[in-house]
């Protein structure tokens, strides 16, 4: 019996099934889900296990692991979900994870999902996985969609060809789901080996006879030099080819022993949306509307709970932390430390959570409808010359919104390549963080045309990503992108519980981890501003981190000390530059008056959550974007001082720089957490040095322009 | 009459007769079901994609992809 311990050894921080698998003391059982993309594995997991369902990823990879556990007879069974793969030939990342799982991990059954529909390319797997000569149970899967596709299968039979009991399922409905766990209990019980599988002679005359399993035989009857040589004499094949065609054939016979198609009725839904969705013209305008929706839905409607989880933290518990703390004489320092490092740092990671929640729904139902599956055929005619995929599009409007959950969803990225490229991409997608200080200053030293001028900022910033992204590919990656194949998988509703549970594990998942970076550097950088405690704003040590940088920044046209130290809090989030120049231009004292009446606060909070749900609705019946709308600073004071150390130009570079650099703290720790620290550290630099570049030009051709001279 | 996919117009249908095992993408293809012997119909072509039909799957592959594979 297998002890399920690999779990304990991968990094995904968080597995229900760790915790329940421990606690039990029944026997397990390790039940590998595997099966072709798009075969609904992960809809039946969740019909099997419900709840008991965590999303976390492979080790070393993006590639995401499902995993789920439930009691049964005598054992405690402990699903995993395989990557969907076409092949157990090791080439992508899917399909390595996928064969070093059945191949070292050797799990107990092996639960192989057939999409019945499409029953004689997913037979091509089975042979593969019955030559691991585990025991094995199939799920005909969408057996109501086979049926309206007119094909009929013989479940029985195909069941005692194959030596396993194969059973028609419908995951959405659940219908037949309960009856695979009787069959699993047997099948390990009974210790069960499909087949056997026997090839044709004059290729089984060739397999070395002294190998365990089928497939260690088909292994080394390709890696031994002279078996191979002898398959290639024999076929006028290279042997893995011989192999290849042996299983398909096999499947093939398979197949027809087993179905039988009573009429051809082509998929008539998928057929009349495709007819829409993939046309040329029509195509793109439905693409327009749809991501208009998603981004919509996503920012405008959770921003409501955003805003209201920002007051009730910041304009709520906090104050009420530090006013508590005080009255039981704790030192002002501890309380403040209390109230603003940590409930603030906490207020940070937690106001993205509705973002990242409504974000996630829709990629998810993007996902499993099948529309996702057709971007790149939609989009490539746009996306090909920039040399991406068409599901690149999808996180780089996205970062127009927020860069955090953009990079987030270059998960539904397969390439590793790209997903690294369009992380790499976001972070220049400028995002209404950035417009607020934009606003603040193009209205102020541009205001005959603050428009034009931030337009430039946009602009500006999609350029550098685009070449971002063609320095990548011509440095890091040569691979061609020329040749490519995807399947295009058939429209189909997902059962809402299924999205629910995934939204939740990523949800779950970015508190965990994303959020320890982000309220950790929150915290730092608190301090940086409050200490030595007790010091004026000027003594502070992020303004003496300020002061120590300004030479670096006088060549770009800031050297005020006050300007570059704010640079340091912008770093957590661009808006918070606007209020720490308030704090360190004295121009505002930021301490609120700390008392608050906690009942009269709360009801004043319950209804600000009510006026937020109410809000957050009215968005989905307003057609415009309200993400994009500015409000103004009103704060006179600010902008007097402002006026009075930076000149037009300087504030232009101010803005450049403030762009270009590593967005924000909470892209970075996502940024860590998708693409790996070095790669997150790298960019940090990166994006500096570009930001710092382009400032730099901009800056002094504007000084020749205005002045005649460089200097 | 023997020529590449990527010459089939839309709406065509023909046998796959030949086709590259050498590169990953073709062999990937393959698994996908996309291989000698299987009657295969262009669907759409959009820029340099084909949309192919072939039994029950729907795949799209680029023009250089379509270029390797031969078909009667």
């Amino acid at each position: 019996m297998t002890v399920i311990e690999q779990t304990e050894n991968c990094h995904d921080g968080v597995s229900v099934v760790r915790k329940r698998g421990s606690a039990g003391n029944k026997p397990s059982l390790v039940v590998a889900i595997a099966g072709n993309p798009n075969t609904g594995k992960t809809t039946l997991l969740n019909a099997l296990v419900g709840a008991n369902f965590s999303v976390g990823n492979w080790p070393g990879v993006t590639v995401e692991k499902k995993e789920g556990i439930l009691d049964f007879a005598d054992y405690t069974i402990h699903f995993i979900d395989l990557p969907g793969i076409y092949t157990l030939e090791p080439v992508s990342d899917d399909e390595r994870i996928a064969y070093s799982f059945l191949a070292e991990q050797k799990p107990d059954v092996i639960l192989n999902v057939i999409e019945t529909p499409n029953l004689e390319r997913n037979l091509g797997l089975t042979i593969e996985l019955a030559e691991f000569g585990v025991p094995m149970v199939m799920a005909l899967n969408m057996a109501d969609e086979a049926r309206q596709a007119g094909l009929q299968v013989n479940a029985g039979k195909l069941g005692a060809l194959l030596n396993i009991k194969a059973l028609p399922t419908i995951g959405r409905t659940g219908a037949g789901v309960k009856e695979l766990l009787p069959a699993i209990a047997e099948a390990y019980q009974t210790q069960r080996r499909p087949g056997p599988i026997v090839y044709e002679d004059l290729l089984e005359a060739q397999l070395p006879a002294d190998a365990q399993t089928k497939r260690e035989q088909m292994e080394q009857a390709t890696r031994t030099p002279a078996v191979a040589q002898k398959l290639n004499e024999a076929f006028g094949r290279s042997a893995p080819q011989v192999i290849r065609e042996a299983r398909l054939g096999l499947a093939d016979g398979l197949y027809h022993q087993v179905a039988h198609k009573t009429e051809v009725r082509s998929r008539s839904i998928t057929r009349a949306l495709d007819k829409v969705l993939l046309h040329p013209v029509l195509g793109i305008v439905a693409y327009l509307g749809i991501m208009y929706l998603f981004f919509k839905i996503s920012f405008d409607f959770s921003a409501p709970y955003m805003d209201w989880l920002d007051g009730f933290i910041n304009g709520f518990l906090s104050p009420l932390a530090v006013q508590s703390l005080l009255a039981i004489h704790a030192p002002v320092i501890v309380a403040e430390f209390v109230g603003e490092a940590v409930l603030g740092g906490f207020a940070f990671v937690l106001t993205f959570l509705p973002l990242i929640a409504v974000m996630f729904f829709l990629l998810t139902l993007l996902g499993m409808t099948g529309y996702m599956a057709r971007l790149p055929f939609v989009l490539d005619r746009f996306m090909s010359k920039l040399g991406l995929n068409g599901k690149a599009i999808i996180p780089l409007l996205l970062g127009l919104g927020c860069n955090v959950p953009a990079i987030m969803a270059t998960r539904t990225m397969e390439s590793q390549r790209d997903k690294l490229i369009v992380s790499l991409m976001i972070p220049f997608m400028s995002c209404p963080a950035r417009l607020v200080v934009f606003s603040f200053f193009a209205v102020l030293f541009f205001p005959q045309n603050p428009a034009l001028v931030i337009m430039a900022m946009y602009v500006i910033g999609i350029v550098v990503a685009v070449g971002t992204s063609m320095f990548m590919k011509r440095r890091m990656f040569k691979s061609n992108p020329g040749l490519l194949v995807m399947e295009l998988p058939p429209y189909r509703l997902p059962r809402l519980r299924t999205v629910g549970i995934i939204v939740w594990s990523h949800v779950r998942e970015f508190l965990i981890r994303a959020g320890k970076v982000i309220f950790t550097v929150s915290v730092v950088v608190w301090l940086l501003i409050h200490l030595p405690f007790g010091a004026k704003p000027e003594d502070s040590l992020v303004a003496q981190v300020g002061k120590a940088i300004t030479p670096a920044f006088a060549p770009i046209g800031l050297n005020d000390w006050r300007a570059t130290t704010s640079l340091i809090p912008a770093f957590l989030a661009r808006e918070v530059a606007l209020s720490f120049m308030a704090t360190i231009y004295a121009a505002e004292d930021t301490r609120a008056p700390a008392q608050i009446d906690a009942g009269a606060a709360l009801v004043d909070q319950v209804r600000a959550l009510g006026e937020a749900v109410v809000a957050s609705v009215q968005t989905l019946v307003t057609p415009a974007l309200t993400t994009m709308e500015v409000q103004d600073d009103g704060n006179s004071a600010l902008k007097t001082a402002v006026m009075q150390t930076f000149t037009p130009l300087a504030a232009l570079s101010f803005m450049i720089l403030l762009l270009l650099y590593n967005s924000c703290l909470a892209v970075y720790g996502v940024m860590a957490k998708e693409i790996g620290r070095k790669f997150a550290n790298g960019f940090m630099l990166y994006s500096f040095v570009i930001g710092w570049l382009v400032a730099f030009v901009v800056y002094r051709v504007g000084l020749l322009l205005t002045t005649g001279s460089f200097v | 009459m023997n020529g590449a996919l990527n010459a089939l117009p839309a709406g065509a249908m023909a046998t796959i007769t030949r086709m590259s095992h050498d590169d990953e993408t073709s062999l990937r293809a393959q698994s996908m079901g996309l291989r000698e012997g299987k009657q295969v119909r262009v669907l759409r072509r959009n820029g340099r994609m084909l949309l192919l039909q072939i039994g029950d799957t729907c795949l799209a592959i680029t023009d250089d992809l379509a270029r390797r594979v031969e078909v009667q």
